[in-house]
């Protein structure tokens, strides 16, 4: 649990500058560096939170994409948005998250917003789904001074929710100390100490 | 140009609307799966719920059943047992008033025959309590001897067939099978207003199953869970508890024909260890 968290705290980290650049100095590169970076520490987190069946299926997916987008920075120009690593990106982040609350629905681990997990599972499925249709129009509209306004403001509105519910995850993660098994889709709840 | 001006006004619509969408998408999922699970949640615990009620409910019974057995055991102490023993008591006591030789004799004599009969009463009780025929011989022979009394009364006629009963079940396994279909045939003999009682036995992987089937007024698997549920029925209690001791599963159904009614039990067999 404590290797995802931190996880949690490079993406939250990284998402954070990466936004601030984007939007404020408009450097695309970065970003485009960011998707690579930010795939591998997502799929890091779903890989340890995932059970064993469903981590093939997610490296079998992620792996391939991971390839493609390294091909993709290499051969295209770097200062030009990467729409299609960026929506294929979302998608399999989303289907990821849609995995996850599947898997939390059939086990009955437990109520399902009790675990911290599904508070970074809920931030993931919220910023990818507000942003999926900026990052496919991106490439094409991203000099448009109206695109590049609303584009901001979802990216920074998307971003501020994403970050309240890993702050979320948070909380519930320190009332939380009895640490959940590797590949546990949910953490168990504290248990109250007995008297001496 | 008009391909230029088009884009300019329809992409920041697309992309608001279509942001908005599934954002609104996303936030109904998570919001379906919290409520779904509290539901499901909550409709379990309410199973559980049920299930301790009916637990609760087969305690109690078994309680009761015990608690009358007791005081039919005493009733029976007291009433017959007492009075005989109290009478051979006085025939006792009148050798010590009347010293002639022939009144002695035949108070003894009577005395000897009501210790004879407390002794035959107390015998009754016993095996009523455990069945002599049960322990020593099995059950296929237990049922037959108890059909065999049933079967002296003329008004009905009662048999039984045990395919493959080779070797013996553990002793306290038979006597709980033993006792759910001495409940069911009572049960029959009380409600059902049947000629003919059949008992057959038989194996089905790995599984003792014995079938009861009579011709008279049963009861489908439903009737049996709702008067389980209800607080009458305490023969049926006591049956589904000892069905649980057994590990078993008992079910009541109407035969194909619709002329006969079948009880069937269901239990995993543990067999008698035999030394050799």
């Amino acid at each position: 649990m404590f290797v995802s968290l931190f996880i949690f705290f490079g993406i939250f980290y990284l998402t954070f500058f990466n936004n601030f650049i984007l939007v404020n100095f408009k450097e695309i590169a970065p970003f485009r560096i960011y998707t690579i970076f930010e795939t591998i520490l997502l799929s890091s987190f779903f890989f340890l939170v995932f059970p064993k069946r469903i981590k093939i299926f997610l490296l079998s997916i992620v792996i391939p994409f991971l390839l493609y987008a390294f091909y993709d920075l290499k051969n295209s120009e770097l200062n030009q948005f990467d729409s299609a690593s960026t929506a294929i990106e979302s998608l399999i982040f989303i289907t990821f998250s849609i995995i996850y609350f599947y898997e939390r629905i059939s086990t009955m681990e437990g109520y399902v917003y009790d675990s911290p997990y599904f508070w970074i599972v809920f931030g993931i499925i919220i910023y990818f789904s507000a942003n999926f249709f900026g990052f496919i129009v991106a490439r094409d509209s991203f000099k448009q001074v109206i695109f590049e306004q609303n584009f901001k403001l979802i990216l920074g509105i998307s971003s501020i929710i994403q970050n309240i519910l890993f702050f979320i995850a948070f909380i519930v993660a320190k009332q939380q100390y009895i640490p959940a098994k590797k590949g546990s889709l949910s953490t168990k709840k504290p248990q109250l100490k007995s008297k001496p | 140009m008009t391909k230029s001006v088009l884009l300019d006004i329809d992409t920041p619509s697309i992309l608001l609307l279509g942001s908005a969408g599934m954002l609104v998408l996303a936030v109904g999922l998570v919001v379906f799966i919290v409520f779904h699970q509290r539901k499901v949640i909550r409709y379990q615990m309410q199973l559980q719920k049920m299930e301790e009620e009916q637990q609760k409910i087969l305690l109690n019974a078994s309680i009761r059943w015990q608690e009358e057995e007791r005081q039919r055991i005493a009733a029976d102490l007291h009433d017959d047992a007492g009075p005989l023993l109290a009478t051979a008591r006085l025939y006792l006591n009148e050798n010590l008033i009347h010293q002639e030789v022939s009144v002695q004799l035949q108070s003894i004599f009577n005395a000897k025959q009501i210790i004879d009969d407390t002794i035959q009463l107390i015998r009754n009780i016993s095996h009523s309590l455990m069945p002599p025929t049960l322990k020593n011989f099995g059950l296929e022979s237990a049922v037959n001897d108890l059909f065999q009394k049933m079967n002296g009364s003329g008004a009905i006629h009662a048999s039984s067939k045990f395919h493959n009963y080779r070797e013996r079940l553990k002793p306290e396994q038979e006597l709980l099978i033993f006792r759910v279909i001495q409940e069911l045939v009572n049960n029959i003999l009380k409600h059902s207003n049947s000629s003919f009682i059949r008992v057959t036995q038989n194996y089905f992987e790995d599984k003792f199953i014995v079938f009861i089937q009579h011709d008279g007024k049963g009861l489908t698997q439903p009737e049996f869970e709702k008067l389980n549920r209800s607080s009458t029925g305490l023969g049926l209690k006591n049956i589904q508890s000892r069905m649980r001791v057994l590990h078993g599963n008992i079910n009541f159904e109407k035969d194909s024909s619709n002329t006969f009614f079948k009880v069937t039990l269901e239990i995993e067999a543990e067999k008698e260890f035999v030394e050799e």
